[in-house]
């Protein structure tokens, strides 16, 4: 039988991005808050978002983040990378470019103690072989992000499976984000289409959309997710919202999954660090749309012992929670998730670092 | 992401003929200058000429028209862009103002069947005209 997981908590700053973006809070105090109120002890941050310049950073820059961390007795868990492959206008980069790309990120992550760099579905097998040998020398995994509308059984992602199994390297793996499992469009963008005077009516045919997509299962093909698009941004001209089609078609098609829970299980062996991405917590203390609850059992069964960083979303929308306390109360839902699933879900720093190498050594 | 906090608030300023206003991100990280797919802009429903516009960001001023090519330059999330054009005419140069952006922005690391996804974020204000320091 296999022992119980005991994944370990902790926090993105990109939870906090609308207060960061208002400059309400510097990332110093961001981090410091973050462990003031216990949402550690895994810290995340997006480079290109916390640090200006990005991915130059300078020796300065270390030391203060390194004394930071010291300071807060957080542990660094995941540095979260881009793969901008469109970054030009007149032509996508190439793949040698796009490589190039990544490496300043992934020595940026190393050079500041995360010890694993997500990246994303642009890079190909390919490019996660080619990056292989920079990942082993700083001793950094790199998890590209299972994100919606990706899903595991998603041929992308099965390729990427495939690479990996050929090559056998625990410096490559995946970041499952949650937000490829959801039960159900989240409340809060309801209520704040709502606010904004989008007609009930449109409403009822992006939530009807939203299930009918759900009934055909997750996309294979991208001219499958092209087809949900462009249906919910002809919805929302039908409705003469058609200002806001393509931000809707993204929320519908592209930000709420409609994977199973259980389609994580193939790729646990391969899980390096997990976003748990949520969108709301109930008066009952539960996410209505993401099966958080589901996902932890899932987890911790499997004996999956990594770093989940929660992730609140519903900032895109929401300006009215406060982002601190829904991602304490997101914590608290895990919490409780792992206990009845006969486990626990790690807060103490030292037992978390005990329990992050003894998972990097295993996987 | 964020149009809410795309025109800064207070910000509207003109000197002599040329009319400016300081723009936030609306998204959550760094983007290139290239990432900039365009921006509409009216003062009280008359249209800033797009022609006019330029771009100041970081120590850098550039023509709206250039910002493709610069995928060298970055926008960062906290930094305010400063986009200046000739005054409408029709607009007078105090008082209050209804003041209306639209941004189209391309994000590098999306692409869906249509190509690198490109959002257009708008945001809307009454502002107050300033004469520029």
């Amino acid at each position: 039988m296999t022992a119980s997981g005991t994944p370990v908590q902790g926090v993105t700053l990109y939870s906090f991005t609308r207060d960061f973006h208002a400059r309400n809070h510097s990332v110093e105090e961001l981090v410091r808050e973050a462990a003031a109120r216990g949402l550690g002890p895994g810290i995340e941050m997006v480079g290109f978002q916390s640090i200006k310049g990005f991915p130059a950073v300078t020796d300065e820059y270390v030391d203060r983040f390194q004394a930071l961390v010291a300071e807060t007795g957080l542990v660094p868990t995941c540095l979260s990378a881009n793969a901008d492959a469109g970054l030009r206008r007149d032509r996508m980069l190439t793949d040698d470019e796009l490589v190039d790309y990544m490496a300043p990120q992934v020595e940026a992550a190393a050079r500041l103690g995360f010890p694993v760099v997500r990246v994303q579905i642009s890079l190909t097998p390919d490019d996660m072989q080619r990056l292989l040998p920079l990942a082993e020398k700083h001793d950094v995994r790199l998890g590209l992000e299972v994100h919606s509308h990706q899903h595991p059984k998603h041929p992308k992602i099965q390729a990427l499976l495939e690479r990996y199994e050929q090559l056998g390297s625990h410096h490559l793996g995946f970041v499952p984000d949650w937000g490829a499992t959801l039960r159900e469009v989240p409340q809060s963008l309801l209520a704040r289409y709502r606010r904004d005077g989008v007609d009930d009516e449109l409403l009822r045919k992006l939530v009807e959309a939203w299930h009918e997509h759900d009934a055909e299962g997750a996309p294979m093909t991208e001219e499958q997710h092209g087809r949900w698009f462009r249906q919910v941004m002809g919805l929302a001209h039908q409705h003469g919202a058609g200002d806001r089609g393509i931000e809707m078609a993204v929320n519908i098609t592209g930000l709420f999954g409609h994977a199973k829970p259980e389609d994580w299980l193939e790729l646990l062996p391969w899980a390096v660090h997990m976003h748990g991405k949520f969108y709301e917590i109930d008066a009952s203390g539960d996410e209505p749309s993401v099966p958080v609850s589901r996902i932890v059992g899932l987890l911790v069964a499997a004996g999956w012992s990594g770093s989940i960083s929660s992730e609140w979303e519903g900032f895109h929308w929401n300006d009215w929670d406060d982002p601190f306390d829904v991602v304490a109360r997101m914590q608290a839902l895990m919490r409780t998730s792992a206990e009845e699933a006969g486990s626990h879900l790690v807060t103490d720093p030292d037992e978390a670092r005990r329990v992050l190498a003894d998972h990097r050594s295993r996987s | 992401m964020l149009p809410d906090q795309m025109i800064e608030p207070g910000t509207l300023e003109v000197s002599g003929d040329r009319v400016r206003i300081s723009l936030r991100m609306p998204w959550y990280r760094a983007l290139p200058f290239s990432s900039v797919a365009g921006i509409t802009w009216a003062i009280d429903g008359h249209e800033v000429d797009a022609a006019s516009l330029t771009w100041s960001c970081d120590g850098t001023t550039l023509p709206l028209a250039d910002l493709a090519a610069r995928h060298d330059l970055w926008w960062y999330v906290l930094d305010s862009a400063v986009v200046e054009g000739a005054m409408p005419d029709g607009v007078a140069a105090d008082g209050e103002h209804d003041v209306a952006v639209a941004l189209g922005l391309y994000i590098p690391y999306i692409t869906t069947d249509l190509g690198v996804l490109r959002l257009e974020e708008r945001d809307r204000k009454t502002m107050t005209l300033e004469a520029a320091a």
